[in-house]
C-alpha cells in the first residue's frame, strides 16, 4: 500500500463534502476530524449519542456520517438502523475499537458502508471514506 | 453425565454399554484405515475428514459412558488434527504413529472396561506424547508447512452437489481468492464486507480460513467458492473493497463429475446398515435349518403318497406345493445365510498395521499387495481366521523376506512384497499370502525337526524339499521356542494349521528358493452348511466335507498294497495308506456294532432342541435313495464286487489319507446339527430327504486317530515317507 497523502475531493457541484461526527468521546471527535480535513471536507454537525445523532442527522442531512460503534443513549448500530430507515440512500462508515467486531459486522448489515478501526490511521482513513464517497468502497 | 448414567435401570446400562463398545470398536477400527490410508497419501482430504469425525464420535461418546480420560485424550487429539486441515502440520510417518497410538491405547481402554480386567493402560501415555509432539512442533517449526498457510476451501458432499448442480443450470461457479489490504485491520469484518457484497451476486458456499475463526485475523487472504450468474469482472468489482481487499484472483472450480459413485453412496451408507447381534441371525439360520429338514420330510412323505395312490390329482398338487416350498426356502437359506456374510476385508485391513510395524521394525522395506478383499465370508470364519493369517504374515516378514542388503545383493528390488488374495473356487474360499523373500530354508527345517527329534537323520537325508516344508506344520517345530519379537506370542505353525482344521479348511505351501514361498488356504464358505460327499460304509451313511476331499477315485483290489499289515495306495507318487471307517471308529459308545446286527439306528425327531435329534432309533432304510440321483457304487454291481471300490483322497493341512468306501451317495448341501455323541471324530448330523441321518465325519480327528499307535502305529503317511 502506497503512503502517498490521499488528495482532496469535492462534490460535482465543486462544494466540499459535508460530514456528521457522533462519538461520546470529543477527543475522538477531534481526531477523526483530521481525516475530514486532509479531504477537504466540511464539519456539517457533530453528536456524542446515538440518539443525537439521528436527531442531527435529519436536521442537517450531510453527506457521510463517521459513526463510534459503542455509545451511551443508544449505540452506533441501532443509529445506523434509524437513519437508513429514515433515508436509505445514508452514506455511513463505523469507527470502532479492535475488540466490537460482532458489533461493526451487525453495523454492516443494517447498511453501514465500510469500516475504520481505532486508533485511527489518518491517511489508510481517509482512503477508505474517499473511496466510499466516489462510490467504490462497498 | 455420570448422574445421568446412575439413573438408569442395570438393564438399560447393560444395553448402553452394549451398544457403546460394538459402536467403539467399530469406530477405532475404522479410525486405524483411515489413518494409514492418509498415511499413504497425505493429500487425501476425505480421510482426514473421516478422522476428524470419528475422533470426535469417539470423544463424545466416551465422554457420556464415563471414560473421562478418554474423552480428553481425543480432545488433544482434535487440536492435532484441526492443526493438520489447516496444513499446520503435515502428515507424516511420527504424525501416523502417534494418531495409531491413541487407537491402541483406546482399544486396549475399552477392553479392559468391557471384559472387566485390568492391563494397566490408560491415557497418560498418549497425551504425553500429543503434547510433545505439538511442543517439538512449535519450537523445531520443522514439522510446521509455511508454504501451506491458505487452506483450500472444502466443500461438504452436499455442497458440492448443490455446485454440480449449479453448473448444470447454466450457473457459474468460480473459486476465488481475495487477498487482504496489509493495512486492513479488523479482517473479521472485511471478511464479512467481501461475504456480504458476494451474497448481492450469488452464494458463496465455504469460505478458507473460517470467516468467523481465529485464523482469519492472520490470512492474508480468503478464499470462497461462489455460485452466481455474474460474469468474472463483476465478481472482481464486488471483491475490490478500499482499504480491505488488495488482489482478486478468479477461477472456475474443476468440480468431481455429479453421480460419482463416492460422494453419492457415502451420505447414504451409514444409514442403510443394520446392527443386528450375531446371535439373532443364528437363531434363524437354525429355524431354517429345522424348516429344510421339515421339507424333505414332506417331500419323502409326498413320495410314499404317490407310490401308494398313483396318479392323484391331490398327490400332484401337494407336489407342486413341496417344489415351490423347496425352491423358496433354498431362497430363504441363501438369503440369511448373506446376512452372516462378511467381506474379508475386515481381516485384510489389520494386516496394513502389522506389516507397517513390523518391516519398520525389521528394518525391512515391504510392501503389501491386497486383492479380492471384498471377497465375503461367514462371520464365524472371520472371526477366528485373523489370528492364523496374521501368523502366516509375520512369519514371512520375520523369515521369508530378506534384508535389504541381501535382497540387492541377489539383484532383487530392495521392496519387499507380500501379496494377500481371496477368492472363491468350487464354492470354497481361498485365502492366499504370498511373499516374494528367500522361500522356506528346507536344510534349516529339517535340522531344526532332528533336533526336536520330530524325525531322524536318515529320514532327513532322503526327504525331498515337499516333504521338509510340510514339517513345519508340525506341532513339535514350533518356531515359538525362538522367540524372536515377531513371533512373541508364541503360537506356532501348528496352531495356523489347528485352526484352519478346526474351520474344515485345508493349508498348502508352496515354496521355490529365492523366488519366495505361497501359502494357500481353502475354507468352506460358512460353518452352518456345508458341502458334503454323502457316502456310505458297512451300511451306514457318513459324510466328509466336500472341502477336504482331495479326490475321489476307483480302487481296483490288485492296485492295493499291503505294508507292514497295512493297506495303501499309490497316489499321485506318494504312498498313501488306505483305511476303512470301522478301523478309526471302531465302535464308539453310543454307536452300536453292526457285528451284533443291529445297523445303526438313528432317526430325524424334529424337535429343537440342540442335540435332541437322535431319539429312539428305527432301523435305517439301506439305499433308500429315491428323492436323489442313484448312487455310484464300487463295481456296478452292487456291494457284492470285492474287486473294485472307491476311496476318498482326504487331506488336512499336509496330511493325506485314503478312506475305502462301499458305495458314493453323492454331493449334498448339509444342514449341520450338532449332536452330543461323545465323539470328537463326528461333527455333527444331517438329516437328507428320505429322513435318514447321515453323520458328518470330522476330517482332522479321523486323521488324527489313524495316526494313533493303537490303530495306526504304521501307518505310512505321505508327508513323512516318499518312494
Amino acid at each position: 500500500m502506497e503512503q502517498e497523502a490521499v488528495s482532496q475531493i469535492r462534490k460535482k457541484d465543486s462544494t466540499p463534502y459535508r460530514f456528521l461526527l457522533v462519538d461520546d468521546s470529543e477527543f475522538a471527535r477531534k481526531n477523526i476530524a483530521r481525516v475530514v480535513s486532509m479531504l477537504g471536507g466540511l464539519i456539517a454537525g457533530e453528536a456524542s449519542t446515538g440518539r443525537e445523532a439521528v436527531v442531527k442527522y435529519q436536521e442537517i442531512r450531510p453527506d457521510i456520517v463517521l459513526m463510534d460503534i459503542s455509545m451511551p443513549e443508544m449505540e452506533g448500530v441501532d443509529a445506523v438502523g434509524e437513519i437508513i430507515r429514515e433515508d436509505q440512500k445514508a452514506t455511513i462508515i463505523m469507527v470502532s475499537s479492535l475488540g466490537h467486531k460482532d458489533l461493526v459486522k451487525k453495523a454492516i448489515a443494517a447498511g453501514a458502508k465500510h469500516f475504520i478501526t481505532k486508533p485511527v490511521q489518518i491517511e489508510y482513513a481517509a482512503k477508505i471514506v474517499k473511496a466510499v464517497l466516489e462510490g467504490c468502497g462497498g | 453425565m455420570e448422574d445421568y448414567l446412575s439413573n438408569l435401570s442395570d438393564k438399560e446400562l447393560e444395553m448402553l454399554r452394549t451398544s457403546f463398545f460394538s459402536n467403539a470398536f467399530d469406530v477405532l477400527e475404522q479410525l486405524g484405515s483411515e489413518i494409514l490410508r492418509i498415511e499413504n497419501d497425505p493429500e487425501d482430504m476425505e480421510s482426514l475428514k473421516n478422522i476428524q469425525r470419528y475422533v470426535h464420535t469417539l470423544k463424545g461418546d466416551s465422554a457420556s459412558m464415563g471414560f473421562a480420560s478418554l474423552s480428553e485424550a481425543a480432545h488433544r487429539l482434535e487440536d492435532i488434527l484441526h492443526m493438520l486441515r489447516e496444513k499446520r502440520l503435515c502428515m507424516d510417518r511420527s504424525l501416523g504413529d502417534l494418531l495409531l497410538s491413541f487407537v491402541d491405547t483406546a482399544t486396549q481402554i475399552l477392553t479392559d472396561d468391557k471384559e472387566k480386567k485390568w492391563s494397566g493402560v490408560d491415557t497418560r501415555g498418549v497425551i504425553e506424547k500429543i503434547d510433545n509432539y505439538l511442543q517439538a512442533g512449535q519450537a523445531g517449526k520443522n514439522k510446521v508447512n509455511k508454504d501451506n498457510k491458505e487452506s483450500a476451501c472444502q466443500l461438504t458432499e452436499y455442497q458440492q452437489l448443490q455446485a454440480a448442480q449449479a453448473l448444470k443450470d447454466g450457473h457459474l461457479v468460480y473459486e476465488i481468492e481475495v487477498s487482504f489490504d496489509p493495512q486492513c485491520r479488523q479482517r473479521e469484518v472485511g471478511a464479512f464486507m467481501i461475504k456480504t457484497q458476494l451474497s448481492d451476486l450469488g452464494e458463496a458456499l465455504c469460505w478458507a480460513p473460517d470467516i468467523e475463526g481465529a485464523e482469519i485475523e492472520n490470512a492474508d487472504a480468503v478464499k470462497t467458492i461462489l455460485i452466481t450468474k455474474s460474469e468474472a469482472e463483476a465478481v472482481r468489482n464486488a471483491c475490490r473493497i478500499a482499504g480491505i481487499t488488495s488482489d482478486v484472483k478468479l477461477s472456475n472450480l474443476p468440480l468431481p463429475p455429479l453421480n460419482s459413485p463416492t460422494h453419492l453412496s457415502s451420505p447414504f451408507r451409514h444409514d442403510s446398515t443394520l446392527r443386528v447381534d450375531a446371535k439373532r441371525v443364528d437363531e434363524i439360520m437354525n429355524l431354517v435349518g429345522e424348516l429344510i429338514i421339515g421339507r424333505s420330510m414332506i417331500a419323502q412323505s409326498v413320495y410314499e403318497l404317490r407310490e401308494r395312490l398313483g396318479k392323484d390329482e391331490a398327490v400332484a398338487n401337494l407336489q407342486n406345493i413341496d417344489s415351490l416350498f423347496e425352491r423358496s426356502l433354498s431362497e430363504l437359506q441363501k438369503g440369511v445365510m448373506k446376512i452372516r456374510m462378511v467381506p474379508i476385508d475386515h481381516v485384510f485391513r489389520r494386516f496394513i498395521r502389522v506389516v507397517r510395524d513390523l518391516s519398520a521394525e525389521k528394518g525391512k522395506e515391504i510392501r503389501l499387495e491386497i486383492s479380492g478383499a471384498e471377497t465375503e465370508l461367514d462371520k464365524g470364519i472371520i472371526d477366528v481366521i485373523g489370528e492364523p493369517l496374521i501368523h502366516i504374515i509375520r512369519n514371512c516378514i520375520d523369515h521369508g523376506i530378506e534384508k535389504k542388503e541381501d535382497r540387492e545383493k541377489k539383484g532383487k528390488d530392495k521392496c519387499g512384497v507380500i501379496r494377500i488374495n481371496s477368492y472363491h473356487e468350487g464354492g470354497q474360499i481361498i485365502v492366499e499370502i504370498e511373499d516374494d523373500g528367500k522361500g522356506i530354508d528346507t536344510e534349516r527345517v529339517k535340522e531344526k525337526a532332528i533336533e526336536n527329534g520330530i524325525i531322524g537323520r536318515e529320514d532327513a537325508d532322503s526327504m525331498n524339499d515337499e516333504d521338509a516344508i510340510d514339517l513345519i506344520f508340525h506341532s513339535g517345530l514350533s518356531t515359538a521356542a525362538e522367540v524372536t519379537e515377531t513371533s512373541g506370542r508364541g503360537i506356532g505353525m501348528d496352531a495356523v494349521r489347528n485352526t484352519v482344521e478346526e474351520l474344515k479348511g485345508l493349508i498348502q505351501v508352496r515354496s521355490v528358493p529365492d523366488k519366495g514361498a505361497r501359502f494357500t488356504i481353502r475354507l468352506p464358505l460358512t460353518l452352518a452348511i456345508i458341502q458334503g460327499m454323502v457316502f456310505s460304509s458297512e451300511g451306514k451313511s457318513f459324510a466328509f466335507p466336500l472341502s477336504s476331499i482331495l479326490e475321489i477315485r476307483r480302487v481296483y483290489k490288485d492296485e492295493i498294497d499291503t505294508i507292514n499289515g497295512i493297506e495303501s495306495l499309490k497316489w499321485r507318487e506318494r504312498i498313501i495308506s488306505l483305511i476303512r471307517l470301522s478301523e478309526v471308529i471302531g465302535n464308539p459308545s453310543p454307536y452300536p456294532s453292526p457285528h451284533r446286527g443291529e445297523g445303526i439306528q438313528v432317526c430325524a425327531s424334529p424337535t429343537r432342541g440342540e442335540g435332541s435329534l437322535f431319539s429312539v432309533f428305527p432301523p435305517l432304510t439301506e439305499g433308500n435313495n429315491s428323492s436323489i440321483p442313484p448312487p455310484l457304487t464300487g463295481g456296478g454291481e452292487g456291494e457284492g464286487d470285492k474287486n473294485k471300490s472307491f476311496a476318498l483322497i482326504i487331506g488336512l493341512a499336509e496330511r493325506r489319507l485314503g478312506i475305502l468306501v462301499d458305495r458314493l451317495t453323492g454331493k449334498r448341501e448339509l444342514v449341520i446339527k450338532a449332536i452330543d455323541n461323545g465323539s470328537d471324530m463326528i461333527s455333527g448330523a444331517s438329516i437328507l430327504g428320505d429322513g435318514s441321518i447321515v453323520l458328518i465325519l470330522d476330517t482332522a480327528s479321523i486323521i488324527k486317530r489313524a495316526m494313533m499307535p493303537a490303530v495306526g502305529a504304521n501307518l505310512v503317511f505321505a508327508p513323512l515317507r516318499s518312494i
